[in-house]
């Protein structure tokens, strides 16, 4: 068994390792100084230019040569270190439904209380699921689609929330 | 398993609109499982305590009234795969030689919830577990042609399997049809509200017990052999949803019960009745090709044949499943093994799968996790 004092600082160095690359991994800002704010940080970043689309932020893991959204704290293939990556704004609709009775989240999108939500496949591999702006019949499987941001509500300071939503790509 | 693991005793609270609170039916349900086997709570050896929403301590504390015999009491939370992990820690601790008997009780009250991941503003709080399985239907409608009367057949299907369950949520006074289903409110594209599951309230509850003490009781002709328990969480797979997944890749539901298959020593082909994660029915059609019943595309020629109708080869959800038994959280995948148990032993009534030999209990839980037990009758 190992003396509790030669275990001790070597450890501690490895949680503090571990628990600043956590702390970095959960603080990266993507919030933009537009007076638009991401609903949560870390997923997508927000441009200051409203022109400008966004991007969903992964991970990228040379080892497995896999892509991931949202972002991994390691590679769920190999273990092995990821690196953080913005990923393509388009895709291609794999599923899509539209929602009449929000029941958990509590979130409502549209004053008729229905709004739809997709799945959409980006071209690095990642199968995305969020909000789809638009209504009933304006979706078909296989259409590409385009990433966007939609407002959420305001934060306590007045700033617009936004979440990242996919739309038909014109 | 190390060692035969069988259930001798299963109790149920009637699902529906709570009366008392959670608690109180998962006493309840205690209760009548420990009545059911013929033993007093201080031959149980451990307690897992199945709730997703009650709070702190609650399943403990409700142990002190079951008796306080000093024996180990723990919390066990999957999402809607709660009792049924419940449930197999249960019979691990069984199979595991750590005791002679042991229990799980779930219990809950699925409108006293958040939700997943709590009730704030959240990117994943816009994915409804009702949004992800409408989009597996929709994609199954695209790929396999699937239609919206093949969803509504299936949801009446259990909806009058329900009829004769005297715990399940949603008893209808009349024969369920597929225009009723249709007609009903639709929630989220192609599912309307008959389709989705209940969620209410309700407990249940189940005993289990090694070969030896089963033998020591005389309890021989009324125990049913646990002859496979396997959870597995998710594989990587092409199209992997991170978040807001709700249960990840329908292939865990293959390869956990092909896991099953292989430790109970038998196929699909040998079950007489199963009982799925319904909570919309388009989960309960993909399950029939993923758990083997029938090939890949060829679950809707199963519900037009009424092969999983009560009367049909291979009934499914003969409670009413998630769809009108009900789905409170904590004691639905209890339910399963209620219900499971009740058809095997031949005591189901109305209901009752004719032979019924061998029986299987599917549930998924978010996050994700997959839960498959399958159950010999004595």
């Amino acid at each position: 068994m190992l003396p509790a004092a030669d275990l001790l600082p070597g450890t501690r160095q490895e949680l503090w390792s571990v628990a600043s690359y956590l702390l970095a991994w959960r603080l990266v800002d993507t919030t933009a100084q537009s007076g638009r704010i991401a609903l949560e940080p870390g997923y997508f970043t927000v441009p200051e230019d409203n022109l400008e689309p966004p991007r969903l932020i992964g991970s990228y893991s040379p080892e497995a040569e896999t892509y991931f959204w949202p972002r991994r704290r390691r590679c769920p293939l190999t273990g092995s270190a990821v690196t953080d990556v913005e990923l393509a704004n388009r895709g291609v609709l794999y599923s899509w439904t539209y929602i009449l009775v929000p029941r958990m989240g509590k979130l409502v999108f549209s004053e008729t209380g229905g709004y739809g939500v997709g799945q959409v496949d980006l071209p690095e591999g990642p199968r995305i699921q969020g909000p789809l702006l638009g209504e009933q019949g304006d979706w078909e499987i296989g259409m590409p689609m385009a990433l966007t941001l939609m407002p959420v509500g305001t934060d306590k300071e007045g700033r617009s929330l936004v979440t990242y939503a996919f739309e038909v790509a014109r | 398993m190390i060692r035969d693991v069988y259930v001798i005793g299963v109790g149920m609270h009637p699902f529906g609109a709570p009366i008392v609170s959670a608690a109180d039916m998962g006493f309840v349900a205690g209760v009548a499982a420990l009545e059911d086997a013929g033993i007093a709570f201080p031959e149980v050896g451990a307690l897992y305590n199945g709730y997703l929403g009650s709070g702190l301590t609650t399943g403990v504390a409700m142990a002190k009234d079951l008796g306080l015999t000093g024996l180990p009491v723990n919390h066990v939370e999957n999402a809607s795969a709660t009792g049924s992990s419940a449930f197999r820690e249960a019979v691990q601790a069984v199979a595991g030689g750590g005791c002679e008997v042991a229990m799980a009780i779930g219990f809950d009250d699925m409108n006293k919830m958040s939700g997943l991941g709590g009730s704030g503003p959240r990117v994943e709080g816009v994915i409804l577990p009702a949004a992800y399985f409408a989009m597996w239907a929709v994609r199954r409608m695209h790929d396999k042609g699937t239609t919206i009367e093949t969803f509504a057949k299936l949801a009446a299907k259990n909806w009058n399997h329900a009829r004769t369950n005297p715990y399940a949520q949603r008893q209808a006074d009349h024969e369920v049809t597929v225009e009723e289903v249709l007609a009903a409110t639709m929630i989220a594209y192609p599912h309307t509200s008959k389709m989705a599951c209940a969620s209410g309230a309700g407990g249940a509850a189940a005993v289990v017990a090694s070969g030896e003490y089963v033998e020591r009781l005389g309890a021989g002709s009324r125990a049913v052999k646990v002859i496979a328990s396997q959870q597995q969480s998710e594989r990587y797979t092409d199209g992997h949803v991170f978040l807001g997944a709700v249960i990840g890749p329908s292939e865990m539901t293959q390869t956990t019960a092909a896991a099953a298959y292989e430790e109970a020593g038998l196929g699909p082909g040998d079950l007489s009745l199963v009982q799925v994660h319904d909570a919309f029915p388009i989960e309960e059609l993909m399950y029939y090709e993923l758990l083997g019943i029938c090939p890949e595309g060829e679950g809707d020629r199963l519900i037009s044949e009424g092969a999983t109708s009560l009367g049909g080869r291979i009934p499914f959800s003969t409670d009413g499943g998630l769809t009108a038994r009900g789905h409170p959280g904590g004691p639905t995948g209890l339910a399963q093994i209620h219900e499971t148990v009740t058809q095997l032993r031949g005591e189901a009534g109305g209901r009752q799968v004719e032979g019924a030999s061998v029986g299987l209990a599917h549930m998924c839980g978010a996050g994700s996790v997959c839960v498959i037990h399958i159950l010999r009758r004595p």
